[in-house]
């Protein structure tokens, strides 16, 4: 019985964590280049969500499939409001610190908007979809749904092209050079203006892919299930320390094993309770969080 | 703050005290839903100075008042019952310092934005806590409470929180407290104890917003933790004293009321679009005054 739980302990709260780290690395990249605290970032997760289920429903396409469709859909929408709302405040701040702020209200703003938007075109009711199920595999005894295998290794492929992308491509290294230096990037040629545009649409990008793995993941969606999302994020994105990727996939699994842990052993509904104590402990040993450089 | 000395500012001072004579008398006149209104409009101004009393001023942004006025209309839901009003009043402002200090302790020491995040998800910290609780070990969700009258408790506190902000701004927490929104580094060279200040003003503030949970909560008969630590408590104080400006009192309180009274109006005009429309107008109230309101926050630049 003790193997059991703690075989269904090692693989599910691995799948946890490894949608928790995508959860929360939009985000990650998001602040750590723009310093745009983006609130609404479980609000983008659940519009990704939505997507997927109007893919799935009206066109019959498949959730892992949509993803194709969602990523650059919500680019777009993401270049939109950066041009729309964030830009001008970028430009016109005169510190990081105002900055921050300043957009941490645009985004409950934000974050108000889209929520009640989603509501009064979508109700606010649950809505269930059984794309498709791929059955049930068993691992020494405890079964897990293939899905749910499915949709962690592709929250890791996600986070690997990223690694990638941030690593070796132009964009990726302006990115990372921003985040350590924006002065020292504008220096060596770099347009951080775009970079922040490029950066802001492309969390906004990720926290939708991680939306439509999630849809899929629990198969109900309503508008107001990105909201505990949000917290995590922003839970894992300090607990990571802003821009550090590696920080970000470690934190994903602390989380994700802890949350998992909580589930199964102590209480359900506790969860939020029990990552919120962590982080808080966490940050009075380190107030920089657990793998700030 | 340059308005000091002149007749502007003799006005400035006096005009609370003529607006709370005013309001004073307001039951004997006003309708039942003026009167409503009303005592929500004294409620956010409430709200609202108080957050501008550390947060404003410190620039050390607090997200989570709806954790400290939750915890007021939790211990009026609980002790109304067996307590009179003015000792459960008490034990609210009791409970929600002690609270604060500790929690001022803890995070404090974060600047900034670890600050914000930390301050908002300890309200949702709480909501999520107490629900379970509830629901596991009382076995109810929410809990009734007594509706009484509360114009005249709710009156006198907000009349408390804005003559006790007057008084500290010119003591030595005021001082302190300026001085860290300021330059806290400096006020670290002068021989100020940040931390003890920092900790000190969270706690008032937080025990103000905390009295003024616990004053409100006879207005809603029932309530529940979502109700109790709704967001929209930890952040509209934020962009009421936004858009009021900081410095002086008289921001927030324009703020609050200009905002609660436009709230008001949304929901009764456009209840289905109500959040959406708000939402909008935060929007283009951050996008609108980034020099005037926010510009004060952040005078220095970095």
């Amino acid at each position: 019985m003790i193997l059991h739980l703690t075989l269904d302990i090692i693989i599910g709260g691995a799948i946890l964590g490894a949608v928790y780290s995508l959860v929360a690395v939009g985000l990650n990249v998001q602040y750590g280049v723009t310093r745009i605290l983006n609130v609404a970032h479980g609000e983008f997760l659940m519009i990704g969500a939505y997507l997927a289920f109007f893919c799935f429903t009206l066109f019959g396409m498949n959730p892992f499939a949509s993803i194709i469709v969602v990523g650059p859909f919500m680019f777009l929408i993401g270049v939109l409001v950066y041009l729309l709302l964030l830009r001008g405040m970028v430009k016109s701040s005169r510190s990081g610190e105002e900055l921050e702020f300043r957009s941490l209200l645009l985004c409950f703003g934000l974050y108000f908007v889209i929520q009640n938007l989603a509501i009064v075109l979508w109700t606010a009711n649950y809505r269930g979809y059984e794309a498709f199920s791929l059955g049930m595999i068993d691992i020494f005894g405890v079964s897990f749904e293939i899905n749910r295998i499915v949709i962690a290794l592709i929250s890791i492929i996600i986070n690997v092209f990223l690694y990638l992308f941030l690593r070796f491509t132009k964009a990726g290294i302006a990115m990372r050079a921003t985040v350590d230096q924006p002065e020292g990037a504008q220096l060596v040629g770099v347009n951080i203006f775009n970079i922040y545009a490029i950066s802001f649409s492309l969390g906004i990008l990720l926290a939708a892919w991680a939306g439509t793995l999630i849809s899929v993941l629990y198969s109900t969606i309503n508008p107001f299930m990105g909201t505990p999302y949000t917290l995590i994020a922003l839970v894992l994105v300090i607990l990571a320390g802003i821009g550090s990727f590696k920080g970000n996939i470690a934190g994903g699994f602390v989380f994700g094993y802890l949350s998992y842990i909580t589930m199964r052993v102590i209480h359900p509904a506790l969860t939020l309770v029990i990552i919120y104590a962590a982080l808080i402990l966490i940050l009075l040993i380190r107030p920089k969080g657990l793998f700030a450089r | 703050m340059n308005l000091t000395n002149t007749k502007f500012s003799t006005f400035l001072k006096l005009s609370p005290l003529l607006a709370f004579i005013v309001v004073a008398f307001a039951p004997l006149f006003a309708t039942t839903y003026y009167l409503s209104l009303l005592t929500s409009v004294l409620v956010w101004v409430g709200l609202a100075i108080s957050w501008h009393f550390f947060s404003g001023t410190t620039k050390y942004v607090s997200l989570g008042s709806a954790a400290f006025f939750g915890i007021g209309v939790y211990i009026t839901a609980i002790f109304s019952k067996i307590l009179p009003i003015p000792l459960v009043l008490l034990l609210a402002a009791a409970i929600n310092f002690i609270f604060a200090l500790c929690v001022g302790l803890v995070t404090l020491r974060l600047k900034g934005i670890y600050f914000a995040i930390l301050t908002f998800g300890l309200a949702e910290l709480l909501n999520n806590a107490i629900l379970f609780w509830e629901m596991q070990v009382t076995g109810t969700r929410g809990r009734f409470i007594t509706p009484t009258d509360v114009y005249y408790p709710i009156l006198a506190i907000t009349f408390v929180i804005v003559l006790s902000t007057i008084v500290l701004r010119r003591t030595k927490l005021g001082l302190a407290l300026r001085m860290i929104g300021e330059r806290e580094d400096a006020a670290i060279h002068f021989g100020v104890n940040t931390t003890l200040y920092k900790v000190l003003g969270f706690a008032v503030s937080s025990t103000f917003i905390g009295l003024l949970g616990a004053a409100f909560a006879p207005r809603w008969g029932y309530i529940d933790s979502g109700i109790a630590f709704n967001s929209l408590y930890s952040f509209m104080p934020a962009i009421m004293t936004l858009l009021g400006g900081t410095g002086i009192i008289i921001g927030p309180v324009a703020g609050a009321v200009v905002i609660s009274l436009l709230e008001e109006y949304l929901l009764t005009t456009f209840k289905d679009y109500f959040m959406i429309i708000l939402g909008t107008i935060m929007i283009i109230i951050i996008l609108s005054l980034p020099e005037g309101m926010t510009g004060k926050l952040f005078k220095k630049g970095t």
